[in-house]
């Protein structure tokens, strides 16, 4: 196949190789959605041990927040490509394998989920302090102030936190696809990049794209409808 | 009912200890409807967050029909809080949840079932009158309406107390007298006993049996409604009272000094009485009894409490000096208190 330079060759799509463009999106959804689903869940957890410990003056409490603080923000700073080569063993050891979309799950959460810890923190604080203390005077236990109240009063910050936080999995998702995750990313960079194929960059990143805006759209309008401010 | 027992409060800022409070005690009967006075800063939600245990005195004791609550874990005040409702300045609220879902959120974490808690908030939304509005959200209500599902939301479990925190003190003077309204209909209705804590002397004044008046964490006055307003013992209870007959002391000073200069001749006489006395015909009865003494009403107000009205007159008083001496004994007798403002 002629190798085009220039403009033109981004529109040569008789390259692009459409099952096969198909199966990259395919994984690409697959990955951004499985690793969403769990970074919201450890993402919240962590969030909720951060908002707890840091207004309780516990020794262990305060210990506790120390340890997750320090964790959250190591994992919140190394640049995710980074991430990636350094947790090789650990995935090797958690997945048995380090190619392929499933390699690519511990580096999104470890490298993700962190962020959102934060971002559930800072949700959590903005709930109404009197809301709380009235929750409190009506005899509610800790469990229950979390259940009843932290969380569905913070919903809407948790849920537009997510959605940035997914748009952001989306572009790991893609990062990690260079080092062979497979999905959109690794479909750019091999056939795309290493081979010269325009075109196929061209497609991949619009359909990124059009994954990004529909994970947007979806956060807009969840919070549209549970905002009752 | 309630009492606190010597109870002192010292909160510990940035290495400051500050005293919240200081040697309070107090005892609130059941079924009454007790007022706890002062400007903000005196002390007094923070007192009224020791009665449910959402503080804990640093000193002293705090007793809910009888048991202490201070050693209490915070497992073990559940219940009690469960029998204690309380409302808030600023209604508190969840904006995420609708009116019903709000009123009936103290029964669902009591673990009633679901069927039970939504009668009994149906009910209770007809005593708050906002039944149509059971599905609205918080965001769609006005003041008046909010303070009105948290009255119902603190009422669903059956509270034998209901603790008010300046509950009216974020709405306009309409709905504050709604509100007081609806409050002493609670009380009387319900047997409901009621602590009211504010800076507004004029609700206490309107529902209020029995008063409290805090001022630097102390506990400076307390006695019936018509005790505190008749007689203000300290300067701060007088500052309150003033305010709440509209006039502030320098505003006083400012119309007195008015009255001089309109009326420039004559004896002028402050008049202070309740209501037993505003009924009786006492000037009349002076004018008939001195047929040379002049006396003329130049300012005046009175002011209704659940035990009847306080007032004060302004009079214009032209005699002789032996008559002015013989209407001022007898005007003292007549009235709570006579204070001459100016000789003629």
């Amino acid at each position: 196949m002629d190798k085009l330079n220039g403009f033109q060759s981004y529109f040569q799509f008789k390259q692009v190789n459409w099952p096969s463009m198909w199966q990259a999106t395919f994984e690409t959804v697959w990955l951004t959605i499985v690793s969403v689903l769990l970074v919201a869940i450890l993402g919240l957890a962590l969030g909720l041990i951060l908002y707890q410990t840091n207004a309780s003056s516990g020794r262990v409490s305060r210990i506790l927040n120390g340890i997750v603080a320090l964790f959250v923000n190591i994992f919140r700073s190394i640049p995710f490509i980074i991430l990636i080569v350094l947790l090789i063993p650990l995935t090797k050891g958690l997945m048995g394998t380090m190619i392929g979309p499933k390699a690519a799950i511990p580096a999104l959460i470890m490298s993700a989920a962190p962020f959102y810890a934060r971002l559930v923190e800072s949700a959590f604080r903005e709930v109404d302090d009197g809301v709380l203390e009235a929750t409190r005077s009506m005899g509610a236990s800790k469990a229950q102030i979390v259940w009843q109240v932290l969380l569905p009063e913070s919903m809407p910050a948790l849920v537009s936190g997510l959605t940035v936080t997914a748009i952001s999995l989306v572009g790991y998702t893609a990062m990690a696809g260079v080092i062979g995750a497979g999905g959109l990313g690794n479909l750019a960079y091999q056939d795309g990049f290493q081979a010269n194929q325009n075109a196929i960059t061209l497609v991949a990143t619009v359909i990124i794209l059009i994954i990004v805006f529909v994970c947007q759209k979806i956060g807009d309008l969840v919070v549209q409808h549970i905002d009752h401010r | 009912m309630l009492q606190l027992k010597q109870v002192g409060k010292t909160f510990i800022r940035e290495q400051k200890t500050f005293a919240a409070l200081t040697d309070v005690s107090l005892n609130i009967e059941a079924g009454e409807i007790y007022g706890i006075i002062g400007y903000s800063g005196a002390g007094k939600s923070t007192l009224m967050r020791l009665l449910n245990g959402l503080e804990k005195p640093t000193t002293g004791d705090v007793l809910v029909e009888g048991q202490s609550i201070v050693g209490l874990s915070e497992q073990a005040m559940r219940p009690i809080r469960q029998k204690i409702g309380m409302i808030f300045q600023h209604f508190n609220l969840l904006w995420s949840k609708t009116v019903l879902e709000n009123i009936m959120l103290p029964l669902k974490l009591a673990g009633v079932p679901k069927a039970q808690r939504q009668a009994k908030a149906r009910e209770l939304l007809k005593v708050v009158e906002l039944t149509h509005l059971e599905a609205a959200y918080p965001s769609e209500l006005s003041g008046g309406q909010k303070q009105r599902v948290a009255i119902a939301r603190a009422l669903i479990s059956d509270p034998k107390i209901l603790l008010c925190d300046e509950a009216t003190s974020a709405l306009d003077p309409k709905t504050t007298n709604s509100i007081l309204t609806l409050l002493a209909q609670i009380n009387r209705e319900m047997g409901i006993t009621i602590v009211l804590v504010t800076h507004e002397m004029e609700a206490v004044r309107r529902i209020c049996q029995r008063i409290a008046v805090m001022e630097n964490g102390r506990l400076i006055e307390e006695g019936t409604v018509h005790e505190i307003f008749e007689k203000p013992k300290t300067e701060a209870t007088q500052a309150l009272v003033a305010e709440s007959l509209m006039v502030t002391p320098s505003e006083t000073a400012a119309s007195i000094n008015q009255l001089l200069e309109r009326v420039p001749n004559g004896t002028i006489v402050q008049l202070r009485f309740n209501e037993a006395q505003s009924s009786q015909p006492v000037i009349g009865r002076l004018m008939r009894q001195y047929p040379t003494v002049e006396i003329s009403v130049i300012s005046g107000s009175l002011q209704q409490t659940i035990n009847g009205a306080l007032g004060y007159l302004y009079i214009q008083i032209q005699a002789n000096p032996s008559d002015l001496k013989a209407v001022l004994a007898e005007l003292a007798q007549q009235t709570i208190e006579v204070e001459v403002v100016r000789h003629g």
